[in-house]
């Protein structure tokens, strides 16, 4: 007995050595034969959490990254919705996708530097001349429409804001047809005014309004803001309407810019009646 | 008491480093660096074999626990940890014993190196070698085993030596 004991003494670091190894290896086998073990859910709830808080840091660390690869992505489908289509077809009947011709292209841009407290709001986009940028081009954002690009440099441009004095847009209403002009009193970088709307126009607080295909710069149907008050002016018998703009213009950061394959055509024409009826 | 809380914090900034950073890196696929093993091979020489060996397991098992590996890593670091003794005879340092810490510091870069590199070689193999006898051949253990001491070495040399600026004379 004695001796025993003095052997186990003596050999205590190779016995305590063979024994976790054992246990190691038990261990082991088992995670290997039970693939879901109850250990490993009681262990994996505790390091879920660690490995959990990894991948928050590993995605705050590439959100710049996934930013860009989301924005290219929703530029892609943008170009992709039926407003963006314009049918070409001589006879309307019967409907044919070939006959569906894409007139407007959606890029994606970034406003690096933006003014919404001026009387005057201009967008400095990173996108230019290089990327094929032209004066006229127009600008939407995640919400809503944005406004005009103006000056187009190598690889910037500016755009004229809806919130701009100078910014005249085509709008209509969605439930109904009635347009009329958006135009910006420089008070408020949150509302925009419709002046020119009749004043049998069926118009409600809540509703939206659109781009108008009169524009021969946005693509009709995108959204520009919801009415949020209504003024009838006896003077010219119109409705004068405050618009809350979709587009929070203090916080604007990607930008898409429209590209109209049709412009040159559209514009030439336009030219031509303008010469015409001057004449 | 000073002692014991430092392995403590080296113990819980190795691990953490281990499972937060360095099991992310695969390079070229199948080097995959290891820089707890240091935590265990740098303890005091003086320190009683039975905590050397019981404190191997438990690093070992809690990165076994973020591999889901169940006690692969703590069956390597615990045949790393029962021969570090030999390998401390091995590279013959007699003042080595009696090192309060078998740092870089302490060893000097030579003897760290060598010490080190013979550490992690064992620990490597025994773990990729466990590993295999259920996947693969040999050829293709011993590879990755030698490989991965390279990179470990490395990274091992770095962020110790980070924490543990050499000597002015070394």
């Amino acid at each position: 007995m004695g001796k025993l004991l003095a052997f186990l003494r003596q050999n205590s670091v190779e016995i305590l050595f063979i024994a976790l190894q054992i246990l190691c290896l038990s261990v082991l086998v088992q995670t290997k034969s039970f693939h879901q073990s109850r250990w490993n859910q009681v262990a994996g709830n505790l390091t879920n959490r660690v490995l959990d808080i990894r991948s928050n840091v590993e995605n705050y660390l590439s959100l710049k990254e996934q930013n860009n690869v989301l924005q290219r992505e929703n530029a892609r489908l943008r170009s992709l919705v039926p407003e963006m289509f314009v049918l070409d077809a001589a006879v309307y009947f019967p409907l044919k996708t070939e006959d569906m011709e894409q007139r407007y292209r959606v890029f994606p841009g970034k406003a690096i530097n933006r003014s919404f407290k001026k009387a005057n709001n201009a967008i400095l986009i990173d996108k230019g001349e290089k990327h094929g940028v032209y004066s006229g081009m127009a600008v939407i954002g995640p919400k809503g429409a944005v406004g005009i690009v103006k000056d187009v440099f190598p690889r910037y441009s500016t755009a004229l804001a809806l919130i701009h004095s100078n910014m005249r847009l085509s709008v209509r209403l969605k439930s109904n047809n009635f347009f009329g002009t958006l135009t910006w009193d420089g008070r408020d970088f949150r509302f925009a005014q419709i002046t020119d709307l009749p004043t049998h126009a069926d118009i409600e607080i809540g509703d939206t309004v659109v781009t108008d295909s009169r524009s021969t710069i946005f693509p009709p149907g995108i959204t520009v803001g919801v009415v949020d008050g209504i003024e009838f002016n006896t003077v010219g018998d119109f409705i004068h309407a405050q618009i809350h703009l979709s587009t929070d213009f203090s916080s604007l950061h990607a930008v898409y810019l429209v590209d109209d394959v049709r412009k040159d055509e559209v514009e030439a024409i336009m030219d031509e009646t303008l010469n015409f009826n001057n004449q | 008491m000073k002692s014991s809380l430092n392995i403590l914090t080296s113990f819980i900034l190795g691990i953490l480093l281990q499972v937060l950073v360095l099991n992310n890196v695969q390079l070229f696929g199948f080097m995959v660096p290891y820089y707890y093993p240091v935590i265990i091979l740098a303890l005091p020489a003086t320190m009683n074999q039975h905590y050397v060996l019981i404190l191997a397991a438990l690093t070992g098992f809690v990165v076994d626990i973020f591999e889901h590996t169940g006690a692969l890593h703590a069956s390597a670091t615990l045949i790393m940890a029962y021969l570090r003794p030999v390998i401390l005879r091995l590279i013959s340092t007699q003042s080595g014993r009696e090192l309060p810490e078998l740092s870089l510091k302490a060893l000097g870069a030579k003897n760290f190196l060598l010490f080190s590199t013979i550490g992690v070689l064992v620990h490597h193999f025994s773990l990729f070698f466990v590993d295999a006898l259920r996947l693969s051949n040999i050829d293709i253990t011993i590879m990755r085993s030698l490989y991965s001491t390279l990179l470990s070495v490395v990274v091992i040399f770095l962020v110790h030596g980070l924490l543990t600026p050499l000597k002015k004379n070394v």
